[in-house]
């Protein structure tokens, strides 16, 4: 049995802890406001919030219902546009969506809605920039999203800054109930979650399926998987912590992406923290872990091609063999093939700390710039002093079986002078180490020809002062 | 003036198909369909499903009382294969079990014994075998043969647009009820309520008063629902026609993608003829429409592909010949715009590639060649208006070149700007004459309010909030009183489909009539009271009786309660038929549109050389929508569409495996349409000033549709950039633009 609280109510569910929230909702409760758009975490329609109690408060955060399991509702706060929608009247939100006429046939509306409201419950200090990236997982085929643009300027600037210090407190949820962007009972939810137990992490024994964010597995579903026995790593906080010391990062598997963001390890090394916000949506970032990226072992994953360019080491948590740590790039054997043994899961992941002498890169290109997996990314890493390379580390996903290292360009690379030249024969060794397949991601030719493309942009951002780009054309 | 839903749909509290509570011995259906595009079906083994517990039936073709036939325009589309299947997804057969997830692994468990066959999917390869849906058509104007002879430049190419899977957020969902008698009541989300209904007639072998549909919203549909919701809406009420119990068949998104009809792909020749000022003297062009594997809507859509052959320009003599191919692909079928896109993508590239010719900006050809009243349209009709001309005059002056920053580049080298100029002019009225009449049936209650139903579908394009105005204003009452009701058989019987752009003109004037009826009596009802002669002015205005402009002290719901004891009828229905329209598809020639709408769009993007990527900057337009009945609701239409346009032109792009025939890009991880980031970052919408009178309800004018085709000039601005770089480009022309095919033309060359 699962527990939890659903919008302002006390609920127990029976089904089985990797069915879909979404099924939950929409089959068990009969709250048909969150609605099934693609079931796989490409449009946003299902969008809810979920409530984790935190130290401090309650941290509110949007996911999308129908690749979360309910198993992680255990204990925690369920919120669906049903939760949010005052008694009399509309939410600040709502108002914002009718008065700029956001809505047109109204499937997706509620799921835009709950987008916003989640973000302007993860922020003191909401601007419109990130208003709009909080709907960057939300898909709409009728409006064109300029009322929806509309709407999110209108609601930032109508809720405006919040006192609170920390957006979990209790501070924050009152400033947002005077707000009307949050019904008042939210204000007591902290104290009825106190008396329910948290999510466990599943049987415990390591028998069943790993389970990190899940956003890989349940998009691919499948039959039988809503009943398969899990473990569900999100909520092991031994998986979760980020630590720096003695010049290195060490990030938890199971830190998801937007905690990454949030921490701001990544922050001077050039464009990586910005280009976090290119991985998926809010929605999956939320639920989407470091560990979950490297394991799934897709070509392109984002984090994993950044991770190898800053020459990242796994640690494994448990196996036959104990804990292990080993090279990010000697745990991939070959197309989701990866050297991990029976049971032996990824526990951490560890990089050097930000070098301020080193220039970071990352690039990427899909068919549609956000909210989607790249044709080609490519993340550099380079040590140059007098205008010579010491050392380069450049990684590439979507051209080879697995997410590549590109050893042959990196080595070549070391002892050159930062010219024309040089990236051009970098960008050709790049192509030569590649071999990229077609696929519906694009030809092999393009990966390819793209992936030169990448390598001379990584370059020319670096080194703006120093190359013409004209001579890179 | 808001959408009239919009209160609900941002509670969530708006009702689709899937969102309706039904009885509990509902039914699920599912469905088997081909996994071949083309196949000699040997056998059908259903066992497996059958002994699956909570099985109930597999219906297959043999169990159809009526015929088994969903064919619109033909009669050439089976609601379950027979002898043979000839796409992917053609459906076989339909499973009921007594939960969604058992009837979909039931539908997965039933053997198919299928022997491949040949299949084709290019629609020049089906043309070269002769398989034709229907015969060629041409229509000409002037004397092509005589006029080559008078061109100074002439340029001859090919142009191959992509097709479009609509992505409505809702996917093809219905359900079905039994009622009393053998009656079937269908709840669908279709376009063509009345479609669904003869349909189901025909199928169920029962009469078409025995079948009811009702339509509550839908959640998009672009054409998508128009004629494609009618075989999962018929098989629900087969369904429970064959067991008595309630059906629900609701698509999920991948079947959905992969087994319903897009948007036609075109291939295209052309060769286009000019003076030595530019203007364009002669226009060939042959169009090979895709049409998928049965006509479905095919021909009518090719049908506008020729009315719209020369968009918004004048080119005297023409010849536009249209061929509709039959391939392996699913029927494709409508998507806003209705062949017009197709046929104005061609006319583009052809000055695109004129302009290179000619070594000056396709904008001087364009402006060069705009239509002006009088003009005459290769089917025969001439212009009537001046709005294409003057959108262009006033989109040049708010949004044309003004600065040298819109081309070229004067940031970092790899990143450079392009513009274009996409001028529109689209013919509003269905183009098979007889869709062109809606009825409504209007009831006043006791208390004062409204009730209006129609034939109109609700899909978020704002018509119910259109017709609720027109009763208001026509009443002159309160839009608060005023509810349109949903979209049934039984109120609003042989009803056209909701498409064409018509919805509000048809279904708000036929709401207009009845109204007007109604009022006519309740003035006639108000003067007896009181004791008013003839030459008193009796009005309703502000829900206030008036005499000569004065106020009398009645009030409108004091009015209906004593017209009522006085058994005045409050009920009328109407009829509106848009009159004037007539074509003869013997000479191709006669008057098909009640009126055009026109507009000029400007788009400005920025390319990124290197990476192969561009950015849509901006886009202005300048668009005539008449006096706009709700001036919220037409921007919302002219931004989505023009959305939805830049997206057909771009990024989303349909791959298939060949030779299979199988489709790739089967889900929204791998078909992308446009998100907030990808849509253009500044969008400026003037209304152009309205001038003369139109057949639009109250001098409004239709929206729908003509705003998709602004996206067009999303791809020429990208190729206006790449001119910028390469002086005289001319491509292969072919959408969409993805990065890809971008970066392998700029690699290239």
């Amino acid at each position: 049995m699962i527990s939890f609280i659903l919008n302002d109510s006390d609920y127990t569910t029976s089904l089985p802890p990797g069915a879909s929230t979404l099924d939950l909702l929409r089959g068990e409760a009969l709250l048909t406001g969150t609605r099934e758009g693609c079931r796989e975490g490409d449009c946003g329609a299902c969008t809810v919030l979920l409530g984790i109690p935190v130290d401090t408060g309650t941290e509110y955060m949007a996911l999308n219902s129908c690749i979360l399991p309910v198993a992680e509702l255990q204990g925690r706060h369920l919120v669906t546009i049903e939760g949010i929608t005052p008694e009399q009247g509309l939410s600040a939100v709502q108002e914002a969506f009718v008065d700029e006429g956001a809505s047109q046939c109204g499937f997706c509306t509620p799921g835009m809605v709950m987008s916003i409201t989640g973000y302007l419950l993860s922020t003191q200090s909401p601007d419109l920039e990130a208003a709009i990236d909080s709907l960057g997982g939300n898909i709409c085929r009728c409006t064109g999203y300029v009322s929806v643009r509309s709407a999110a300027g209108e609601i930032v600037g109508r809720t405006g800054p919040s006192p609170a210090v920390d957006p979990a407190s209790a501070r924050h949820l009152e400033f947002l109930v005077e707000k009307n962007v949050i019904p008042g009972y939210f204000l007591g939810i902290r104290d009825r979650l106190r008396s329910m137990r948290g999510p466990g992490t599943g049987d415990g024994h390591g028998t069943g399926i790993p389970v990190a964010g899940g956003t890989d597995l349940f998009a691919a579903g499948g039959p039988g998987l809503r009943d398969s026995t899990m473990e569900f790593l999100l909520n092991d906080s031994s998986l979760g912590g980020i630590e720096t010391a003695d010049g290195w990062v060490r990030l938890g598997a199971a830190v998801t992406v937007s905690r990454l963001i949030s921490s701001g390890v990544f922050r001077g090394m050039g464009d990586l923290q910005g280009s976090l916000r290119l991985v998926s949506s809010t929605q999956v970032r939320n639920r989407a872990t470091i560990g979950g990226n490297i394991v799934n072992a897709s070509p392109i994953g984002d984090l994993a091609i950044i991770l190898l360019a800053l020459r990242a080491y796994i640690e494994t948590g448990r196996g036959p063999g104990g804990s292990r740590r080993l090279a990010l790039r000697d745990l991939y054997l070959g197309y989701k093939e990866l050297d991990l043994r029976k049971g032996e899961i990824i526990s951490a992941v560890s990089f050097p700390a930000h070098e301020p002498s080193r220039g970071y890169s990352f690039e990427k290109v899909s068919m549609r710039r956000h909210l989607d997996i790249a044709s080609v990314n490519s993340a550099a890493a380079i040590l140059v002093s007098e205008g010579t390379i010491r050392e380069a580390d450049i990684s590439a996903g979507g051209v080879a079986p697995v997410p590549l290292y590109l050893s042959d360009t990196s080595a070549m690379l070391a002892g050159m002078p930062v010219t024309a030249d040089t990236v051009q024969s970098a960008a050709e060794s790049a192509m030569g180490e590649a071999s990229p397949i077609d696929d519906v991601r694009g030809s092999a030719r393009y990966k390819r020809v793209l992936l030169g493309r990448l390598v001379k942009s990584h370059f020319l951002k670096l080194f703006p002062g120093i190359l013409d780009p004209a001579a890179l054309l | 003036m808001k959408h009239a839903d919009a209160l609900l749909h941002v509670r969530g509290t708006s009702l689709f198909v899937d969102d309706m509570r039904l009885p509990g011995n509902l039914l699920h259906g599912a469905v088997v369909t081909s996994p071949v595009a083309h196949g000699r079906i040997v056998g059908v083994d259903a066992s497996p499903a059958l002994s699956m517990p909570g099985v109930e039936m597999v219906i297959t073709a043999g169990d159809i009382p009526g015929e088994n036939q969903v064919g619109n325009i033909f009669m050439d589309e089976p609601l379950f294969a027979m002898d043979e299947v000839t796409f992917i997804g053609e459906p076989l057969a339909l499973v009921l079990a007594e939960s969604q997830d058992t009837a979909r692994a039931a539908a997965g468990s039933v053997k198919l014994h299928i022997e491949e066959l040949e299949a084709v999917f290019d629609p020049r390869d089906s043309f070269r075998r002769g398989m034709l849906i229907a015969p060629a058509r041409t229509f000409s104007l002037g004397n092509p043969d005589r006029a080559w002879k008078d061109c100074r430049h002439i340029v001859e190419g090919r142009a191959d647009s992509g097709g479009q899977e609509h992505v409505y957020l809702e996917t093809q969902a219905s359900f079905a009820l039994p009622l009393e008698g053998g009656c079937v009541r269908i709840c669908s989300s279709t376009q063509g309520p009345t479609f669904v209904q003869k349909v189901a007639a025909r199928v169920l072998g029962l009469p078409m008063h025995r079948i009811e549909v009702d339509v509550v919203r839908l959640g998009g549909a672009f054409g998508g629902k128009e004629d494609q919701a009618t075989p999962w809406a018929v098989m629900a009420a087969l369904g429970t026609h064959l067991t008595g119990r309630p059906v629900k068949l609701v698509l999920d998104r991948r079947c959905d993608m992969a087994w319903t009809g897009k948007r036609h792909p075109y291939s295209s020749d052309f060769r286009l003829g000019l003076d030595a000022d530019g203007g364009m003297i002669a226009w060939d062009v042959t169009y090979y429409q895709n049409g998928g594997a049965a006509s479905d809507l095919s021909t009518a859509i090719l049908e506008r592909t020729l009315l719209h052959c020369t968009n918004a320009y004048y080119i005297p003599n023409v010849s536009a010949t249209g061929i509709c191919c039959r391939t392996n692909l699913p029927p494709n079928t409508a998507f806003r715009g209705f062949g017009a896109p197709q046929a104005m993508f061609v006319m583009e590239c052809a000055i695109h590639m004129a302009a290179a010719e000619l070594g000056v900006s396709p904008s001087v050809i364009q402006e060069r060649n705009l239509l002006d009243k009088g003009d005459l349209f290769p089917c025969g009709m001439n212009y009537e208006g001046s709005e294409v001309r003057r959108s262009w005059s006033r989109a040049k002056e708010l949004f044309g070149p003004q600065h040298e920053e819109d081309h070229g580049s004067d940031g970092p080298a790899h990143l450079v700007r392009g513009m274009s100029f996409m001028p529109v002019c689209f013919g509003i009225s269905f183009t098979n004459t007889s869709l062109n009449q809606a009825s409504s049936l209007v009831h006043v209650y006791t208390d004062g309010s409204v009730g209006v139903s129609t034939g109109a579908v609700e899909m978020g394009q704002g018509v119910n909030t259109k017709i609720a105005q027109v009763a208001a204003m026509t009443l002159g009452i309160d839009l608060s009183l005023v509810k349109v009701e949903s979209t049934n058989t039984t109120r609003a019987a042989n009803s056209s489909p909701t498409a064409a752009s018509t919805g509000a003109d048809m279904n708000g004037n036929a709401t207009r009539i009845a109204c007007r009826d109604i009022l006519g009596r309740l003035l006639s009802f108000a003067r007896v009271q009181l004791q008013a002669d003839r030459e008193k002015d009796v009005t309703i205005y502000c829900g206030e009786v008036l005499q000569d402009g004065r106020m009398t002290g009645m009030n409108w719901k004091e009015l209906v309660e004593r017209a009522y004891l006085e058994r005045v009828s409050l009920s009328a229905q109407a009829h509106y038929a848009t009159p004037g329209l007539h074509f003869d598809r013997t000479t191709e020639k006669g008057r098909p549109f009640a009126y055009h709408v026109a507009g000029t769009a400007v788009t400005r993007i920025t390319l990124d050389r290197l990476r192969g990527i561009f950015s849509v900057d901006s886009v202005g337009m300048v668009h005539d929508a008449g006096e706009s009945l709700n001036p919220v609701v037409d921007r919302g239409q002219i931004e989505g569409g023009l959305v939805q346009g830049i997206g057909w032109m771009t990024m989303e792009e349909l791959k298939y495996s060949l030779p299979e025939g199988r489709l790739l890009t089967d889900s929204l991880a791998t078909y992308k349409i446009p998100d907030i980031h990808s849509a253009p970052r500044k969008v400026d919408i003037e209304f152009l000033e309205p001038r003369g009178d139109n057949a639009g309800v109250y001098n409004s004018k239709a929206v729908g549709e003509p705003p998709f085709m602004y996206g067009i000039g999303t791809y020429f601005a990208v190729l206006d950039a790449i001119g910028e770089f390469r002086p005289g480009f001319v491509p292969c022309y072919g959408s969409p633009m993805s990065n890809e095919t971008l970066l392998l033309l700029l690699e290239d060359g």
